[in-house]
C-alpha cells in the first residue's frame, strides 16, 4: 500500500502535449495559413520586418511552448494515492478535483502501451466505473508498466497489492495460457482482407481520381491525363490492378497494426483482449457486464463462414469509431463456433437449440409494396419519357430486391432457449447472429402498422445497454403467434397469459 | 391475451395537446405572415401563399382535431406488480413492456399547461431508455409515481 501521493513518469508530459496538439490541430493549422497569408508588416516597427516563413516558424515557437508549458502544468498538478481498496486521483489546472475510486466500484481496468512507453517499459492505465463520464474515469497517463499490472490485479482480482508479484501473475498466466485464444498471422491477414474496412477504402480508391483535379496543379492533371489516355488497354488493366492492390494492402497492413498479436484469455469472471502492433491495448470486460454478443459476417465472408465477434458492454469509454461495440475476436471459423461460445460465453451456450423462421407473408408483402411504389413512380416518370431500356431497367431494380428478400427471408430465424434469445438477421448485406440474454433487454416493443395488424405481422423492438446511449435491435416481420411465444418468454409466463 | 392496456389518460388531454397543436399553429401563421410580405413585396406569384394557407389550415385541423383525439384514443397504460404495459401511436401502434426490475427512476413533470389542467406526465427512465405516460390528473400521477418507485425497489430478478 502506498501512503503517499505519487507523480506520473515524465513522459506523461510528452503524452499530454501530443493530445494537446491532436485536439487543437485544426486551430494551429487555421494560425498557420492566417499568419503566412496576412501582412503584418504596416502593424510592426521596421526591425520586425520579416519574411511569412519566419512568422509562421515564430508562431510554432509560441504555440508549442504555451502547449508545452500547459502540458508540464498538467503533469505537475497530477497525483495519485493507492489504498488498500481505493485510488484516489487529484488533478486540474485552475479547479482542482479530487476523485477517490472505490474498488468495488471499479468494473474494469485497461492497460494500453503506446510506442513511446514501450520504450521505458511503461504503461497507460485506465479505470472505469458506473460513473456517468462519456471519457474514461480514471487515468494514470504514464507510470510503470509491472506495477500497472499489480494494480490491476489488487483492484479486479480482489489480491492485496504487495501480493500480486511477479509469482502471482506467472501463476495466473501458466493456468489461463492453455486457454488463449491468439490469432495468428494468417489468420489476421484472412480477417484483414475481408474486413469491411477494404470496400470502404476501394470506395476512397474510386472517388480519390475524380478529386486530384482540384488537388493537381492544372497543366500536371492535363498531362497526365492525356499521357494515360495514349497508353494501350493492357497499361490501364495493369494499372488499375496495381493502384487497387496498394489500397487493399493499406487496409490490410492499417489493420494488423491495429489487431496485431490478437489474444483474447478468461481469467475468473474477466475477458482480457489484448491487441495491437504500435499501440498495444488490453482491455478486460466482466461477463456480467456484456449485454449482447453478436457474431457478425459480411459478404465476402459469407461463403466461407468467417464470423467476427462483438460484444455490446456496458461500462468503459465512449468510442464513435466502434459505436459501443468492442471487438472481441476478429474471425471465428463456423466450426469453431461453439467451442468459442463454450469456452468465453458459457452464459450464452446451449445445445440443440430450435430455430424458427419469420412468416413468409411478411416478405410477400414488403416484395409487393416495394414493386406497386416503384411502378407507380415509373409510370408517372414514363408518362413524360420512355425508353424500353429503363424498363428492363425497373425489372432488374425488381428481381434485385425480389432475391435481396428472398435472402433475408432464408437467414432469419431465431431460437429461445432458456434465458436467451438468439436471432439471425441481414443488416447492410451482413449476416448477423446476436445473442441476448432477457435479463438485459432493458424494454420489450411490439411495432404493427394498420396493414401489419390485417396481416397478423408486426415488428419486436428492444434496447440493451452499453457504454452511452444503448443499443436498439429491431427484428421485424414476426407472425403475432410467433410474437406471443417470445413475449411469454420476456414475461417469465407460461404460454397464453401474457399481454402483448 | 392480446388486449391493449386497461387504462386510459385522463380526458383533458386531449384539451392539451389542442393547446400545443394551437401554439405550433400560432408560431407557422406568424412564419406564414413573414412569406406572404415577401412574396408580396417581391411581387412573386400569389400561388405561393394559397399553397402554404392551404397546408397551415389543413396541420390547424390535423395538429388541434385530428391528433389529439386518435392519440387520446390510442394511448393506454397498465401497471402490475412485474411489469409496465404501455400502448402508444398514431397510425404505427407500439406496445412496450418495461420490467420494474428495469426501472433506475420515475419523475413526474408539469409544464403550464398541464398545470392549468391539473395534469402531470410520468416518466419512467431504465438505463438507456425512458418512456412516458403523458397527461395523468396529478393526484393519480402522484400515486402512480410512489406505486412504480415502490415496486421496482421490491421486485426481485432472475
Amino acid at each position: 500500500m502506498m501512503n503517499n501521493f505519487q507523480r506520473l513518469h515524465p513522459l506523461a508530459i510528452l503524452l499530454y502535449l501530443l493530445t494537446l496538439c491532436k485536439q487543437s490541430f485544426w486551430l494551429i493549422f487555421s494560425g498557420v495559413l492566417f499568419v503566412g497569408t496576412f501582412d503584418f508588416h504596416p502593424y510592426l516597427p521596421e526591425v520586425l520586418h520579416v519574411s511569412s516563413l519566419v512568422m509562421i516558424i515564430l508562431f510554432l515557437l509560441i504555440t508549442f511552448s504555451l502547449l508545452g508549458g500547459l502540458s508540464w502544468y498538467r503533469w505537475h498538478r497530477f497525483r495519485y494515492r493507492i489504498y488498500e481498496d481505493a485510488i484516489q486521483i487529484v488533478q486540474g489546472l485552475l479547479i482542482r478535483r479530487d476523485r477517490t475510486i472505490k474498488a468495488k466500484n471499479i468494473h474494469s481496468m485497461n492497460i494500453n502501451q503506446h510506442i513511446f512507453h514501450q520504450v521505458f517499459n511503461l504503461a497507460e492505465l485506465k479505470i472505469e466505473t458506473a460513473g456517468s463520464d462519456l471519457q474514461v474515469d480514471g487515468e494514470l497517463k504514464a507510470i510503470d508498466e509491472r506495477f500497472a499490472h499489480q494494480l490491476k490485479r489488487q483492484f479486479t482480482a480482489g489480491l492485496p497489492l504487495n501480493e500480486a508479484n511477479s509469482n502471482e501473475l506467472a501463476h495466473v498466466n501458466a493456468e489461463s495460457e492453455s486457454g488463449d485464444w491468439k490469432v495468428s498471422i494468417y489468420r489476421l491477414l484472412t480477417a484483414g482482407l475481408t474486413t469491411g474496412r477494404i470496400g470502404a477504402l476501394l470506395a476512397v480508391a474510386f472517388i480519390l481520381p475524380s478529386e486530384l483535379i482540384n488537388l493537381l496543379p492544372e497543366g500536371l492533371y492535363e498531362k497526365s491525363e492525356s499521357w494515360v489516355l495514349h497508353q494501350p488497354v493492357i497499361t490501364w488493366m495493369l494499372g488499375i490492378m496495381f493502384y487497387v492492390s496498394i489500397m487493399i494492402a493499406i487496409g490490410v497492413i492499417s489493420y494488423l497494426v491495429t489487431y496485431g498479436r490478437f489474444t483474447l484469455k478468461r481469467e475468473g469472471d474477466y475477458l482480457i483482449v489484448k491487441h495491437g502492433l504500435i499501440e498495444k491495448k488490453e482491455t478486460q470486460l466482466h461477463m456480467n457486464r456484456i449485454q449482447a454478443v453478436t457474431f457478425k459476417k459480411n459478404l465476402l465472408r459469407m461463403p466461407f463462414g468467417w464470423y467476427g465477434c462483438y460484444v455490446d458492454f456496458a461500462g468503459g469509454e465512449v468510442d464513435e469509431k466502434t459505436a459501443g461495440r468492442q471487438l472481441l475476436f476478429p474471425l471465428v471459423k463456423r466450426r469453431e463456433l461453439a467451442t468459442f461460445i463454450q469456452q468465453f460465453l458459457p452464459d450464452y451456450y446451449a445445445v440443440n437449440r430450435t430455430y424458427r423462421m419469420t412468416d413468409s407473408l411478411g416478405y410477400f408483402y414488403r416484395f409487393a409494396r416495394f414493386t406497386l411504389m416503384i411502378v407507380l413512380v415509373s409510370g408517372v416518370g414514363f408518362y413524360f419519357y420512355f425508353r424500353w431500356w429503363l424498363v428492363f431497367v425497373l425489372f432488374t431494380i425488381i428481381a434485385l430486391r425480389g432475391a435481396y428478400y428472398y435472402l433475408d427471408y432464408r437467414i432469419k430465424c431465431y431460437a429461445i432457449q432458456s434465458n436467451v434469445l438468439m436471432f439471425h438477421y441481414l443488416l447492410k448485406l451482413s449476416s448477423c447472429y446476436t445473442l441476448v440474454k432477457r435479463i438485459h433487454m432493458l424494454d420489450f416493443n411490439r411495432i404493427e402498422s394498420p396493414a401489419m395488424r390485417k396481416l397478423n405481422l408486426c415488428h419486436l423492438k428492444f434496447t440493451v445497454m452499453n457504454n452511452f446511449l444503448g443499443t436498439t435491435f429491431k427484428y421485424g416481420w414476426f407472425s403475432k403467434k410467433q410474437m406471443y411465444e417470445i413475449t411469454h418468454w420476456y414475461q417469465k409466463r407460461k404460454k397464453n397469459s401474457g399481454t402483448i | 391475451m392480446r388486449q391493449p392496456p386497461a387504462f386510459s389518460l385522463d380526458k383533458q388531454a386531449i384539451k392539451v395537446w389542442q393547446i400545443h397543436g394551437g401554439i405550433t399553429f400560432g408560431l407557422l401563421l406568424v412564419f406564414h405572415l413573414i412569406f406572404s410580405y415577401i412574396v408580396v413585396r417581391f411581387e412573386w406569384s400569389y400561388v405561393f401563399i394559397v399553397i402554404t394557407s392551404v397546408l397551415i389550415v389543413l396541420i390547424f385541423i390535423i395538429q388541434t382535431w385530428l391528433i389529439p383525439k386518435i392519440r387520446y384514443r390510442r394511448f393506454r397504460y397498465e401497471i402490475s406488480d412485474e411489469e409496465i404495459y404501455i400502448q402508444r401511436g398514431i397510425i404505427i401502434v407500439t406496445r412496450t413492456l418495461v420490467p420494474m426490475t428495469r426501472i433506475q427512476h420515475v419523475d413526474t413533470t408539469q409544464g403550464p399547461v398541464l398545470k392549468r389542467y391539473k395534469l402531470m406526465t410520468v416518466t419512467i427512465s431504465t438505463a438507456a431508455t425512458t418512456h412516458e405516460i403523458p397527461a395523468l390528473s396529478e393526484g393519480e400521477a402522484d400515486g402512480l409515481r410512489n406505486e412504480i418507485a415502490v415496486l421496482a425497489r421490491v421486485t426481485d430478478d432472475e
